[in-house]
Parts: C-alpha cells; sequence; structure tokens
C-alpha cells in the first residue's frame, strides 16, 4: 500500500468507529449479556446480583404450560396473517395492476397502506374502542345481524380473543405484502400477460401461471418477512388484552415482558428472549438462503 | 334445405348474440363485484380513523350512545385536557428523542456507509456484512441487559436512555440503505475530487451527501416512524413518569382510564395525525422508505 492509500484507509476507519461503537455496546455487547444471564438466576429486585445455575432456565421454560401456549397462539397467529396477508395481499396488488388505471392505483394503494404508518399501540387503542363490550361497534354490529355467539365481549372471551388480536393485527399489516408485490408485478413484461390473453386465460389463468411464478422469490421472502413480525408481535396485544384472558393471547413477546417485569424473573425472561431470537435467525437465514439462489 | 340452413344459422346467430350478451353482464358483474370489495377494503381501512377522530370530539355520554355520528358540536376541550394531563411532555419527549437519535443515526450511518461504499479500506466487505448482520436480531434480545447498562450508568430516569439503544439499532438498517444508494453514485466524481487535493471528508460531505438526499430521506423515514411509535424499548428502559414517550403513556391510558374514551381517543389522535398528514403529504416516499429494508437492493 502506498501512502496514499494507508491515508484513505485511516480515514475510512474512523469515519466506521462511531457507527461500530454504538453497535458494539448497544446491539453486540448486550445481546452477548442476555444470552449469558439466560444460563443464571437473576432478580429484577437486586438486579446487580446474579447466580449461574446452567440450563434450569430452560428446562422451566420448555416444561412451561405457559409457553407452549404462546407457540400454539403463535401458530394461529402465524397461519392467519400469512393467509390473509401473503394470500390476500397477493389477489389485491394482482388486481390493483391489472384492472385499474395508474391514478386509481395510486389512491387505493395509498389508502389501504394507512394502518401500516400508524403506532401499533394506537392501532390497539383504536380497536379496543371498537370492541368495547357495551357500546363497541363490533358487539352491535352482531348484535343488529341477530348473531348472538358473536355479539358479546370478544377482547375477554377464551374463544374470540385471540382472533380479535390477529383480526386487528392483520389489518394494520395488510397493505405491506401488497405493496411488495405490486412494485414486483411492475417488473413482469406486460407482453407475457399479452400473450397469454391472446391464448384465451382469464385473471385467475393469468394470476395461477404468470404472476405467482413471475413473484415466486418476492412471494417467499414476503412469508419470512411477515412471520419475523408474527413472532414479534408485542404492542397491540399488550394494548388490547395483556395477554389475557388466561393467557389465551399471550405470544412469547408479551410473556418475556410479564415474567421479566411483573413477576421479576429475569433469567427467565432471557431464555425466553433467547428463543424468540433463536426463532428469528432461523427465519433471516432462510431469507438470506432465498437471496443467493436467485442470484445463482 | 336452403331454408333450413339459414334458420340454423339464425339460432347460431341469436346464440352467439346471447352467450355475447351473457359475457358482458358477466363482465359487469364481476367490475361491480370488485369494486364493492375494492371500496369495503378502503372503507374498512379509514374507518377506525373516522371514529378515532369522531370519538375524540364527543362528550362521554355521545360517544356511548352513537359512536359512529359525526360531532356536530366537536368537544375541543377534551385535547386540551388531555395535554393538560401530561401527554405534551410525552409527545415533546418522544419528538426530543426522535430529533437527537435522528441526527445521531444520519451522522454517524451515512460516514460508516460512506467509508463502505467510496473509499478502499481492507476488509470493507467483512465489516459491512458484520453491521447489516445487525438487522437480525430483534430488540427482545437486549431489553433486560440494557435495563441494567442504562440503570448503571444512572440513566433510566431520563428519555435519554433510549438514545444508543434506538442509535445502535437503527444503525444497521442506516447503513445497509445509504450502502445501496451511495453505490449508484457515479465514482468519477470522487476521482476529479480527489485529483484537485479534497480529503476524503470533502468529498463526503461536498460531492456524496447531496447527491445522496433520496436515500437520506427513504432511511429517515423509517427510522423516523420506527422510533416514533417504537414501544419495548421505551416501556422497560425510562423509569420517571414525567420522562415517558407518548406510546408509553398511551398504553398506560389504554389500562389506566378505562372509562374515559374521548380522552384516550385524543391522545391517539394527537400521536396519529401529525405522522398520517404527512404521510398523506408524500406517502410515495414513504412506502419506499418503509419497504426498503425488505427487499435486496
Amino acid at each position: 500500500m502506498t501512502s496514499l492509500q494507508k491515508r484513505e484507509a485511516l480515514w475510512g476507519y474512523l469515519f466506521l468507529l462511531p457507527a461500530i461503537l454504538f453497535l458494539a455496546v448497544f446491539v453486540v455487547y448486550a445481546t452477548v449479556i442476555g444470552l449469558q444471564r439466560s444460563f443464571t438466576a437473576w432478580d429484577f429486585m437486586s438486579i446487580a446480583k446474579w447466580k449461574f445455575i446452567g440450563f434450569d432456565n430452560y428446562v422451566r421454560l420448555f416444561t412451561d404450560g405457559v409457553f407452549w401456549l404462546t407457540m400454539k397462539n403463535l401458530l394461529f397467529i402465524l397461519l392467519g396473517k400469512v393467509i390473509v396477508q401473503v394470500g390476500g395481499g397477493l389477489l389485491l396488488a394482482n388486481t390493483l395492476h391489472h384492472s385499474l388505471g395508474p391514478v386509481l392505483r395510486r389512491i387505493l394503494r395509498t389508502i389501504y397502506f394507512m394502518p401500516a404508518v400508524v403506532a401499533p399501540i394506537a392501532v390497539a387503542l383504536q380497536w379496543s374502542y371498537i370492541f368495547e363490550p357495551d357500546f363497541g361497534l363490533i358487539t352491535k354490529f352482531f348484535a343488529f345481524l341477530g348473531i348472538q355467539p358473536l355479539a358479546v365481549p370478544w377482547l375477554s372471551d377464551p374463544n374470540l380473543s385471540l382472533a380479535g388480536v390477529i383480526l386487528v393485527d392483520t389489518w394494520a399489516g395488510l397493505a405491506f405484502p401488497m405493496v411488495l408485490f405490486l412494485a414486483a408485478i411492475q417488473a413482469i413484461p406486460d407482453e407475457h400477460y399479452e400473450a397469454a390473453r391472446i391464448d384465451g386465460a382469464g385473471a385467475f389463468a393469468l394470476l395461477r401461471y404468470i404472476t405467482i411464478p413471475g413473484l415466486r422469490t418476492m412471494i417467499t421472502v414476503t412469508t419470512i418477512l411477515v412471520s419475523i413480525n408474527a413472532i414479534k408481535l408485542f404492542d397491540v396485544v399488550r394494548g388490547m388484552t395483556r395477554g389475557g384472558p388466561n393467557h389465551h393471547t399471550e405470544t412469547p413477546a408479551t410473556w418475556m415482558f410479564q415474567t421479566g417485569i411483573n413477576q421479576f424473573d429475569l433469567g427467565y425472561a432471557c431464555a425466553l428472549a433467547a428463543v424468540i431470537v433463536a426463532m428469528c435467525l432461523l427465519l433471516t437465514l432462510a431469507e438470506l438462503r432465498v437471496f443467493e439462489r436467485q442470484e445463482e | 334445405m336452403i331454408e333450413l340452413s339459414q334458420a340454423g344459422q339464425q339460432a347460431a346467430r341469436r346464440e352467439d348474440a346471447l352467450a355475447r350478451l351473457k359475457l358482458r353482464v358477466g363482465r359487469y358483474v364481476g367490475r361491480a363485484l370488485l369494486w364493492v370489495i375494492l371500496l369495503a377494503l378502503a372503507f374498512f381501512a379509514i374507518l377506525p380513523f373516522y371514529m378515532t377522530v369522531a370519538g375524540s370530539l364527543k362528550n362521554n355520554w355521545d360517544l356511548v350512545k352513537s359512536p359512529l355520528s359525526l360531532p356536530l358540536e366537536p368537544v375541543w376541550m377534551n385535547y386540551a385536557n388531555v395535554l393538560k394531563q401530561g401527554f405534551a411532555r410525552h409527545l415533546l419527549n418522544t419528538l426530543i428523542v426522535n430529533v437527537v437519535c435522528l441526527s445521531l443515526i444520519t451522522a454517524f450511518g451515512s460516514l460508516a456507509a460512506f467509508a463502505l461504499a467510496r473509499l478502499r479500506i481492507p476488509g470493507a466487505q467483512s465489516i459491512r456484512i458484520g453491521i447489516v448482520s445487525g438487522l437480525m436480531i430483534p430488540v427482545y434480545a437486549v431489553l433486560f441487559p440494557l435495563y441494567l447498562m442504562l440503570d448503571r450508568w444512572g440513566l433510566t430516569q431520563s428519555y435519554l436512555a433510549l438514545v444508543g439503544p434506538y442509535v445502535g439499532f437503527g444503525m444497521p438498517f442506516a447503513v445497509f440503505v445509504l450502502h445501496g444508494y451511495m453505490k449508484t453514485i457515479p465514482y468519477e466524481l470522487d476521482e476529479s475530487a480527489k485529483m484537485d487535493g479534497a480529503t476524503p471528508f470533502q468529498i463526503y460531505w461536498h460531492v456524496v451527501m447531496p447527491l445522496a438526499r433520496p436515500g437520506l430521506a427513504s432511511m429517515l423515514i423509517f427510522e423516523a416512524l420506527w422510533i416514533w411509535n417504537e414501544l419495548p424499548f421505551a416501556l422497560i428502559l425510562i423509569r420517571k413518569e414525567a420522562m415517558k414517550t407518548a406510546a408509553v403513556a398511551l398504553l398506560q391510558f389504554g389500562t389506566n382510564w378505562v372509562m374515559d374514551w374521548p380522552w384516550i381517543l385524543a391522545a391517539v389522535s394527537l400521536i396519529t395525525f401529525p405522522i398520517l398528514l404527512v404521510y398523506l403529504l408524500m406517502s410515495e416516499q414513504f412506502i419506499r422508505g418503509l419497504t426498503a429494508g425488505a427487499v435486496k437492493q
């Protein structure tokens, strides 16, 4: 290296220093500590002290009924979100692209995306109001239709509360996959659609044989992203039900808060956090594999 | 024979016309159905926002009686009361945290991205992968360890506790987006500036940054929205009531003032509508910013 190149590299490292410092302290170091503390007995009330106890927290976690309940809830949340957000997003994107002009398409896209920019906690409260047991719209609506089993307080009902939470979270996130698909559809050459139309393909055939194969990578990636969001789900649940009634809407993240902050069991909460991180990491690695394969 | 075939032709023509009519009716019905669905979806996207504003301008009695009606005699006092109850302070806290964090993320993120995209550094590729890998880590990994750390530093009594975590967790995305964008700026510009004896910092400041504005806009929208809406960190890391952010205050309203819906809805409106207004003014940039992380650049 010449001295000029050396000086350029030195400048470069200097420029990188602050960013790396913040990452090293608040992301990397803290993650390592969190992982280490998942193997300890660590109490919120005497936060400076901790004792190494091996795998005890994990053993407790995997024999904890509530943990498995959160996994079951997560499965329903995942299924609901993937089917509605990815499936619905695909149909919507396909419809907006083929059946509407550019102006109307943009207007509808802007409207559909509105819930996605709002604070999830604000969404939670808006919908708590709509689900309000006495005068809320949902109860009134189903009472008006005469469907009594649904004209009940959803959020305190063991059978309906999870459905309510999924409905709200899906409402807030519906447009995100749609927007991604809409951008990707525009990359599919119009001639492909034209040729298929001349061969007499209907709207469904266009979707089935041109749009879906053309968006294969995008569909996989979006499914993974939606799944990661489902695993991280916290704000909406905390704001609407706090995981209740009786853990029927508990998610891994709300249970982590509950055990850490309300039951002071930080070691246990850290073990739960490690499980959440592991699930997110697995999905992200799957996503990277998809990108790699696409490049080949 | 001839007559027969004529009759056949006529019948065939009639059938043909009928089929065409059916097709046309079918298309109209399909079209109408499509519009019903699209408009219903738009209606459901807007309805909760309408109900929020309408409810925030009613008194308790009207709200319970008719949550859907227009607030014909708007009760502006709801807003005044909720702001006086401390929500003004919480909004201000959110705003201050946002401004401080965005400044730091922009400064440090763009410097790092510039170094990785425009300077020749040994190991740049690995450093970039290392930084961007931070995107994989959810905030839950660090909540309690960070509380411990910030508590030791005596920061949990102030919203300053949020600066480190937000900047740290915002950094991977900032570097990812800005690096991607800076790569698209022609390198000849750097070379000619170098010929004129410009230092790397001068190239960063006078050449690359002015051209990187669209990338900066995407990044800033994403980070600003994340910080404005963020709940888990804010909920755990700030122990002093007056220092809490608006999102945390909202959560507490939801659990404490169970009966006072007009106030809650006024608070929801205050945190929601500034963002929504900016979004409606520049939805194109918003959508680009929010989806920038989802697609590989």
